[in-house]
């Protein structure tokens, strides 16, 4: 590059004056073009190997093909145990993989299993599986696969499903299982057998590191779709229609699911048939403008602060509720969200919610009540310095949040600050904030999370190790160390194993009253979830009740594909 | 000076800009910080460029660019002309091996695309505005150095300097001699360097790389663009288009000066 | 031969920075001695930390840490990603091929269009020609990022023209036939964009050597010599400056690929650039470390092609 040219202009005019110039630049500019174009081809081949990550079977392609485009994030492929822990990790597997039961918008409806009975002691659950059933690759689905299934999740943990309670799986003929439990567990239905993914076992079973496990035979389930190709990096997601799926020929040819900076602008250009994804008040116009339909749906999502209780003073209940009073919840939801979320409840279950209580502590904006608490726990600026100080130790603190939520953190550390508590905001991916979470390596965080309807299991976020009986999935849960209550822990194992609704009900309230008095975790907001979509490609798209599988609040509820309307 | 009559709109831009960054808690009619006000209001006589999506006065957050986004680019270009120039001087000077050395890495950096070294430095540090400073300063001295370079190179060659390395050889009196020489060189650098920098600087925070919190020129562009509707309506005008002529209009002042200085 | 032992030297260079630039910045989990370890546990996620021990070796000797490095990238083992937890090996020769097309189409129709017009406006007193240089010199200070999303709100997100984001539209595969149309609809923004960015410079800098040879002692002697205009202008000016205008587009040529990297990130495209943001955000070092790499190798190579043609061009040229 750095060259230095020697100027000798006289030569140049003597020695090059009567060259045929012409031809012989010509042939250089030839020449040079063919290395361009070679150079352009080489890429274009290299990109063409890129993009085929996983090349599945691809059939022959009729003249009208009927797709399916949404917007998805990239969730990790679509196996069983490589896939996202987050909800819409498991719904992308669920397109491939069945389980025993499932929920459309009314409630339960029987998917694998055609029927099933309890022994009145509600321990022992029997199964009668559909004769039809067969996975992608021609093999028939059959009680071994199920009983399969569930010893083999049971032995490799995996964060969706929770089988703690399972005492034994057995197989009575080849299309009938009994399951045994070792005690009552009220959500088995939904949240057990509407969970657990049939694996096809002669895949399987040899299976040591499913973690790893990401061939096309991974994929290899009983759906309604069997996965076309999944590009890694830029997580766009192809599936085919399994055109001999048991429940039903899906009514499309192909789904696909790519990354959309801009989903709404995406669906008005037409890149898009249904956005997943837009923001609230996007949603609220296309709605308004009338070209796509909106549907709104139950808010099964919610956001909370989380503390580290490996911090001294996060485990001063004062500490905790004068941050709830010093937040102003309300202008939260108007401002950084712009009223696409519900202000959040102290006793943590959503207003809409059958479990919902309001006889609980409330706590409304005030940073009077929140600075004499403070002042209470002997949390004084002793040095003058506008930040408190505990035990000698100036109070403040790193708040760990996604990307997305800077407009929070930011209010937040107004509030915070007007009460004198010093909080540094440290923005990242979701993934890092999920990973330093589960291993309590934070001191404040901003995150949220769906699995946040249905049965009151989900309070199972605050019991303490010590209880061993139900689980929600665990994403974003808390690692290190946590909030014990034992009271709360009693109650919670009460409750479910008391499978009378109302005194059921009272139990549940009693718990939000503790969450509400000892704030294990600051609720802040509840999201609306929309859907746009345009009416004239697939209609009949609707919210499950409960959310999908454990309470996904989404529409990626599999049997829209089978049941909906192409136009 | 006579640099600064053949090119003085462009200086006055510069030093009014330069001003406002040094007084904005003044002239600022808000604190940028504050989100009290209602959101996404159109300008009026109370909110000249309305205010954004979650109620910060745009103007006052653009006030506030200007510390931070010019405060950004000349100490990162203070820095980086300050550790180019002494590498550049020590090449001329001791010249062989270390010369070549030194030449040698400069091309490096130059091989290297800058985007890459920067976000690399950025994203393993802790994400301060220091820090910023310090990775924008640290990919930027290869450049000064070449130019300053070959033209130390040159001046030391002529009589006076040779004089001086015949008497004492010593580097700071070299340095000392030619610096009437190397100063134009080296004030172009700095001045272009200044408006390379503004535009890393944004760059970062579109990235969302760096302090979430920092109201730059930058991070209002990024958070205007992730404002829902900011296409559909109006806002774009006194939103988006702000900022965009912030930066234009100091990197285009910048260069005008750094063309003018020296023809580079 | 020298300038292959030229390449090779920028090489080892380039690996030695891509070594030792993380082990200097204070702050960085390279930074930490081994008796620090448990402090570093605790910044990163277990899986990062996990991986990030196994490849980097932090408890070993500087030393011997470089030659194992230097083993690994002579097997091309570039670690594992954090975020994407694959071998960064494989996520860089997935979007490396999408890089290279960007840059060399938009480089290539940067020259074919600004040389030329350099060329034209140089030896030419046409009456437009100070608005023209003051349009390019203008538009030569606007940063890429702002070009890039100006357009992209303008032409696709306003009025429609294009497509906004990716490479190809989601779900079709190489084997349609309309693959590579598709491919090409997606890549004129792009495109648009960076020959906005990358056309001012060559178009300046052919202009300022161009006008600078007009004026040499034999340009002025063919003059007298009656020779034809045109002939004058390719066989004495353009030749004579063309190994200059090379070894300048070169330079720009290494720059354009930061242009790359941020066009491919405001319009999605899967090239370098759009991992490099994820590896930035996710502070993915090993990604990151490879990037540099990767993107420094590249940038040898073109010199080293830029350098040979330049050669070839002219022999008298002293490297």
């Amino acid at each position: 590059m750095f060259c230095k040219i020697i100027h000798n202009p006289r030569a140049d005019v003597y020695s090059e004056i009567n060259q045929d110039g012409e031809l012989i630049k010509l042939g250089k500019i030839s020449q040079k073009l063919i290395v361009v174009l070679i150079v352009i081809l080489l890429s274009l081949s290299s990109m063409a190997c890129s993009t085929n990550t996983v090349q599945n079977q691809s059939q022959p392609k009729t003249s009208e093909e009927k797709v399916l485009r949404m917007d998805e994030e990239n969730l990790g492929y679509p196996s069983v145990y490589t896939v996202s822990s987050r909800g819409r990790g498991y719904l992308m597997m669920s397109f491939m993989f069945d389980t025993l039961t499932w929920k459309d918008e009314k409630g339960v409806i029987p998917l694998l299993a055609e029927k099933w009975e309890v022994t009145p002691d509600q321990k022992t659950w029997t199964f009668r599986l559909v004769k039809n059933a067969k996975f992608t690759d021609g093999k028939q689905l059959t009680a071994e696969d199920v009983k399969f299934s569930f010893d083999y999740i049971k032995q490799h943990p995996h964060p969706w499903v929770y089988l703690n309670m399972l005492d034994e799986v057995k197989v009575i003929d080849e299309y009938t299982v009994q399951i045994s439990l070792n005690q009552i567990y009220a959500p088995f239905i939904t949240d057990v057998a509407g969970n657990v993914p049939i694996m096809p076992k002669h895949i399987w079973q040899d299976i040591k590191e499913p973690e790893k496990f990401d061939t096309p035979e991974a994929v290899v389930g009983s759906g309604p779709f069997a996965l076309e190709s999944y590009d890694k990096i830029a997580g766009t997601y192809v599936y085919q229609a399994n055109k001999d799926y048991f429940y039903g020929e899906p009514v499309v040819d192909k789904l696909v699911f790519s990354a959309s900076q801009n989903p709404k602008e995406a669906l008005i250009k037409g890149e898009l048939d249904a956005a997943q994804r837009t923001k609230y008040g996007e949603a609220i116009q296309l709605q308004k403008e009338g070209k796509f339909k909106v549907i709104e749906g139950p808010g099964l999502w919610v956001a909370r602060m989380y503390f580290n209780f490996g911090v001294p003073e996060f485990n001063q209940r004062e500490l905790r509720q004068a941050l709830y009073y010093a937040i102003n919840r309300q202008e939260l939801v108007e401002k950084a969200t712009k009223n696409s979320t519900v202000a959040g409840n102290p006793g943590h279950i959503h207003p809409d919610s059958e479990w919902y209580s309001k006889d609980v502590k409330q706590y409304e904006f005030s940073p009077e009540k929140a600075k004499q608490l403070l002042d209470a726990a002997g949390m004084k600026d002793v040095n003058q310095d506008g930040t408190r100080d505990f035990k000698g130790k100036s109070m403040e603190y790193e708040f760990i949040v996604t990307d997305d939520r800077v407009n929070e953190a930011e209010m937040i550390k107004n509030y915070c600050a007007a009460v004198g508590i010093k909080i540094t905001v440290k923005a990242m991916d979701g993934q890092s904030l999920d990973s330093l979470m589960k291993e309590g390596k934070f001191q404040l965080a901003l995150n949220g999370h769906g699995s946040f309807g249905g049965d009151p299991v989900l309070l199972a976020r605050f019991a303490s190790e010590k209880v061993t009986q139900g689980s929600t999935p665990k994403i974003t849960t808390q690692g290190g160390k946590g909030w014990s209550n034992d009271q709360f822990d009693q109650l919670f194992t009460e409750q479910l194993r008391e499978n009378d609704h109302s005194k059921r009900y009272q139990k549940v309230a009693e718990l939000q009253e503790i969450i509400a008095e000892e704030l294990p975790t600051l609720t802040l907001y509840y999201r609306k979830i929309t859907f746009a979509y345009n009416q004239n490609k697939l209609d009949g798209w609707f919210f499950t009740k409960d959310g999908v599988a454990i309470a996904v609040p989404t529409t990626q509820n599999k049997l829209v594909y089978i049941k909906g309307q192409w136009k | 000076m006579r640099v600064f009559h053949s090119n003085k709109g462009s200086w006055i831009i510069i030093l009014v800009m330069a001003l406002i960054g040094l007084t904005y808690p003044l002239i600022s009619p808000y604190d940028a910080g504050d989100f009290s006000f209602d959101s996404l209001v159109s300008p009026s006589l109370d909110h000249l460029l309305g205010t954004d999506e979650m109620g910060h006065d745009i103007l006052s957050m653009l006030l506030a660019g200007f510390r931070v986004s010019i405060g950004i680019a000349i100490s990162a270009s203070v820095l980086a002309t300050l550790s180019g120039t002494v590498l550049a001087i020590i090449a001329a000077y001791y010249k062989g091996l270390v010369d070549r050395i030194i030449v040698r890495l400069t091309e490096v950096f130059i091989l290297v695309p800058e985007i890459v070294v920067l976000l690399f430095v950025t994203a393993i540090a802790k994400p301060t505005v220091y820090n910023s400073i310090l990775a924008i300063a640290f990919f930027s001295w290869s450049k000064i150095t070449r130019i300053v370079r070959a033209k130390a190179l040159s001046i030391i060659e002529l009589e006076k300097v040779q004089y001086t390395l015949l008497l004492k050889g010593n580097i700071f009196d070299i340095i000392l001699k030619m610096w009437r020489e190397l100063y134009p060189a080296i004030a172009t650098m700095f001045v272009f360097q200044c408006g390379k920098a503004a535009v890393y600087e944004s760059t970062l925070a579109f990235f969302g790389i760096g302090d979430p919190l920092a109201k730059s020129w930058g991070r209002i562009m990024r958070n205007a663009l992730d404002c829902e509707g900011i296409f559909s309506g109006n806002t774009f005008l006194w939103y988006l288009l702000p900022p965009i002529l912030c930066i234009l209009i100091f990197v285009l002042a910048i260069s005008r000066i750094a063309y003018n200085v020296d023809e580079f | 031969m020298k300038i292959l032992s030229k390449t090779i030297i920028y090489i080892v260079i380039v690996a030695s920075i891509s070594f030792l630039l993380p082990r200097l910045i204070p702050g960085s989990p390279f930074f930490f001695s081994h008796s620090d370890m448990n402090v570093l546990n605790t910044m990163m996620p277990e899986d990062s930390f996990n991986s990030f021990v196994q490849y980097y070796h932090p408890d070993k000797p500087v030393a011997e840490q470089f030659w194992l490095y230097l083993k690994d990238l002579l097997k091309f083992d570039l670690g594992r990603s954090f975020y994407y937890k694959l071998p960064v090996a494989d996520l860089l020769t997935g979007c490396l091929g999408w890089t290279i097309f960007l840059s060399f189409v938009s480089i290539g129709i940067s020259s074919g269009i600004g040389i030329p017009l350099g060329l034209f406006h140089a030896v030419k007193n046409a009456k437009n020609r100070a608005v023209w240089l003051n349009v390019f010199t203008g538009l030569n200070s606007v940063p890429v990022i702002v070009i890039a999303v100006v357009m992209q709100m303008l032409l696709s997100y306003k009025f429609d023209l294009f497509p906004s984001s990716g490479a190809y539209t989601p779900g079709i595969s190489v084997s349609d036939p309309g693959w590579i149309l598709d491919v090409i609809g997606h890549a004129i923004l792009p495109l648009l964009v960076l020959v906005l960015a990358e056309l001012p410079p060559i178009f300046i800098l052919t202009y300022n050597t161009c006008s600078r040879t007009k004026n040499e002692p034999f340009v002025e002697m063919a003059q007298y010599f009656n020779i034809q205009d045109n002939v004058i202008n390719h066989q004495y000016i353009l030749k004579n400056t063309l190994p200059e205008i090379l070894s300048k587009i070169n330079i720009q040529f290494l720059y354009a690929i930061s242009g790359v990297l941020f066009v491919e990130v405001v319009f999605s495209y899967p090239g370098i650039g759009s991992l490099l943001k994820i590896a930035a955000f996710g502070r993915d070092y090993p990604l990151l470390q490879g990037i540099l790499l990767v993107t420094g190798i590249y940038g040898i190579i073109i010199n080293l092609i830029f350098e040979l043609i330049i050669k070839r061009l002219n022999p008298r040229v002293q490297v």
